[in-house]
């Protein structure tokens, strides 16, 4: 019976190899390790236009990520987008008057929130709102401006 | 004309016939599950003959995929200085395809034909009818066992071969092609995500360990009892796994990993 | 070639008690018609044989007594009861008191001797390994291969695979035994060994035997009865001596291989002229 025994203790190094190989991935390929951020508490940001932020999206500050973007809804009666933001429950000094931005990764990358503090002294309580907002730039209407005040510049010569 | 027509038709009801047996077949496999948990001896042996003596070709694989990915995409990533996310398209490709696709090919043609023949040889020699004889189910007590054995091993192996491949990557990006070290781990942290991309990929692994070892078992099952019977249906299950797997990566992608 | 001595009680006639009683047997396989209406009764005690050329359906009328195959007509009764509507507990309980020697024995391979006898017994009993290994050297002694308890099945030869199987067979201590081509292919002192011991366990335990077989000498020489099946159908029946005494010119020429009679020797061809002169 001892070839049974063998057997057992190669399925058993077979099975143990598999779960560091399971592990490895999860740890040092995958970005689990950037993720424990612990619990989080609800913020709420309204936009006129998200661009192609989604779901899972880093929200940071200073550029250290901080938290990540929950949902994204639209409000039927203001036309706005409201995005919930998790926030990481140590980063619970954000003032009140911090300004939420949607910038790009890169030139064309992935879209993110970045938060610039205030100067109030007062702080962001759970399900509090970040009413200084700045939507997204959305490529065209950039060259839109920008042909258009070229256009106004040539007729004004 | 009316013959080809009669021919296809009969060929077309064989299908389905055969189709049915594989499923009904597949039952009994699954019904078998209480009687494997009370021998799992009979389990650690089909995990070791999967599994176990599938480590080497596996391993060996994904090194040479992985630093041959490290390679190919260095050359292009270059092109447009993007050298430094060498790391994510090495990782992204074994974790997301290639681990899941390759080993199953892999493990279809060494563990799949070797199961077929296994089985084609049991009928032939009578053996599955020796044990209907005493009472003892063919099914629960030869197929059950290799069926969990194939399906458990397939995600250990998918994995290991990701890992291998992984460090086979930064082996050549890192030590051959002077990519840094830090950025290459963490653009891969960055990017590569957890749930999308790890879990996904083990599910993957984890269909194709089914398809393979159904077709695997099935083929044997099915075969007919001569040498040149066992010799075919060896042949088919390494086609048809290889098929099953290409063809079911299609649709796992689509829907994981569309939109 | 063993002499048969008729078993004390056992005359080869309609008194004794029947076993496997088939009636209006219909079974075919695919295309072909196998069986096209046939009665069989095997008596307890005795050793039947059924016989007829190759190819008709020996090996499937034994699968269909164990209900391996399921017939489009007819019925099987085992013990008085219809095989082929029992359930599926009922049907593996049945088997248990059936014992089957394939032609080529089906030892499973990757077991040694002495497992492959004690399957059944660590399958279907509960008792302890010491019990076992008893049980299972008695019935390998009873083969005469008490001491090839250690070999693995690719280490023997064909004659004594299918004595291990026999003894395989035996472990339950089965109601009957049937015999898939015992004979075929075997030395004739490998032949006459098996002759022996289906005669002797048959007698010893009071066991029931059926034995397909297309060689004649052996298998007239131990059973009590005879059944010969061509083309579907029973063609002649009774003991040995009544049937190589039958007035029918087929049971002749299978009785005594005659190389030329209603069974032709030569495959329908157009004639001699044409071929050569044409």
């Amino acid at each position: 019976m001892s070839r049974m025994r063998t057997m057992e203790i190669l399925v058993g190094a077979f099975m143990a190899a598999g779960f560091v190989a399971l592990f490895f991935l999860a740890m040092k390929v995958s970005n689990l390790s950037a993720e424990t951020i612990g619990e989080g508490y609800p913020l709420t940001a309204r936009f006129d236009n998200v661009g192609s932020l989604k779901v899972r999206a880093p929200v940071t500050m200073a550029g250290v990520r901080i938290g990540r973007v929950q949902s994204i809804r639209f409000d039927k009666t203001t036309y706005e987008a409201v995005v919930t933001l998790n926030i990481g429950k140590q980063y619970n000094t954000i003032p009140i008057d911090t300004f939420a931005s949607i910038y790009t990764q890169g030139l064309l990358g992935e879209q993110y929130i970045g938060l610039s503090p205030g100067g109030s002294e007062e702080f962001l309580h759970p399900g509090g709102e970040l009413t200084h907002t700045q939507s997204a730039l959305v490529l065209e209407q950039l060259i839109g401006q920008y042909m258009f005040k070229k256009a106004g510049e040539g007729s004004a010569k | 004309m009316l013959d080809s027509l009669a021919r296809l038709g009969r060929s077309g009801l064989g299908a389905l016939e055969r189709l049915g047996r594989a499923h009904l077949m597949l039952v009994g496999i699954l019904q078998g599950l209480p009687g494997l948990l009370l021998r799992p001896g009979l389990l650690v042996a089909q995990v070791y003959n999967v599994g176990v003596l599938s480590v080497l070709i596996v391993a060996v694989s994904g090194l040479f995929v992985g630093m041959v990915l490290a390679l190919q995409g260095y050359y292009v990533l270059s092109q447009f200085g993007a050298e430094q996310s060498l790391g994510v398209m090495v990782a992204a490709s074994l974790v997301r395809e290639l681990g899941p696709v390759v080993t199953a090919l892999l493990v279809a043609g060494r563990a799949g034909s070797a199961l077929t023949a296994e089985i084609g040889l049991m009928k032939a020699t009578e053996q599955l009818s020796g044990l209907e004889m005493m009472a003892v189910d063919p099914v629960e007590r030869i197929l059950t066992p290799r069926f969990f054995g194939g399906l458990l091993s397939m995600p250990l192996l998918a994995a290991m071969f990701s890992a291998v491949g992984v460090l086979g990557g930064y082996f050549v990006g890192v030590g051959l092609l002077g990519v840094d070290d830090g950025v290459f781990w963490s653009q891969m942290q960055a990017k590569i995500d957890l749930h999308e991309d790890v879990y996904n990929g083990v599910i993957k692994s984890a269909l194709f360990g089914v398809a393979v070892t159904w077709i695997a078992l099935f083929q044997g099952y099915d075969a007919v009892p001569t040498s040149e019977g066992v010799s075919r249906a060896t042949t088919r299950t390494v086609v048809h796994g290889a098929l099953a797997v290409l063809g079911l990566d299609f649709v796992l992608t689509a829907l994981m990993f569309g939109d | 070639m063993t002499t048969r001595t008729p078993s004390p009680g056992m005359q080869a006639t309609a008194g004794a008690d029947v076993l496997v009683r088939i009636r209006g047997l219909h079974f075919s396989h695919g295309e072909n018609c196998v069986f096209d209406g046939v009665d069989l009764d095997i008596r307890r005690g005795q050793v039947t044989a059924i016989m007829g050329p190759s190819g008709t359906g020996k090996t499937t009328l034994l699968k269909l007594i164990s209900a391996q195959l399921f017939p489009q007509a007819g019925t099987v009764e085992v013990d008085g009861r219809d095989v082929h509507r029992l359930s599926r507990g009922e049907l593996y309980r049945l088997r248990t008191r059936m014992g089957m020697l394939f032609q080529s024995g089906a030892l499973l391979t990757d077991l040694r001797v002495f497992d492959n006898v004690a399957y059944p017994l660590r399958e279907h009993t509960r008792l302890p390994p010491s019990m076992i290994r008893k049980l299972v050297l008695m019935k390998l002694e009873a083969v005469g291969l008490r001491g090839a308890r250690d070999l693995m099945p690719s280490e023997l030869s064909g004659g004594m695979a299918r004595r291990v199987a026999l003894a395989r067979a035996i472990a339950l201590d089965p109601l009957m035994i049937m015999y898939d081509e015992p004979f075929t292919g075997q030395d004739p002192i490998s032949m006459g060994v098996l002759v022996t011991l289906i005669r002797q366990l048959n007698d010893a335990s009071r066991l029931t035997s059926i034995v397909v077989s297309h060689d004649v000498k052996e298998t007239a020489g131990i059973a009590d009865y005879l059944y010969i099946i061509a083309n579907g159908k029973v063609m002649a029946q009774g003991t040995p001596d009544e049937v190589k005494t039958a007035q029918s010119p087929w049971v002749d020429q299978f009785m005594h291989g005659l190389p030329d009679g209603p069974v032709h020797f030569h495959y329908p061809a157009p004639q001699l002229e044409q071929d050569f002169l044409g």
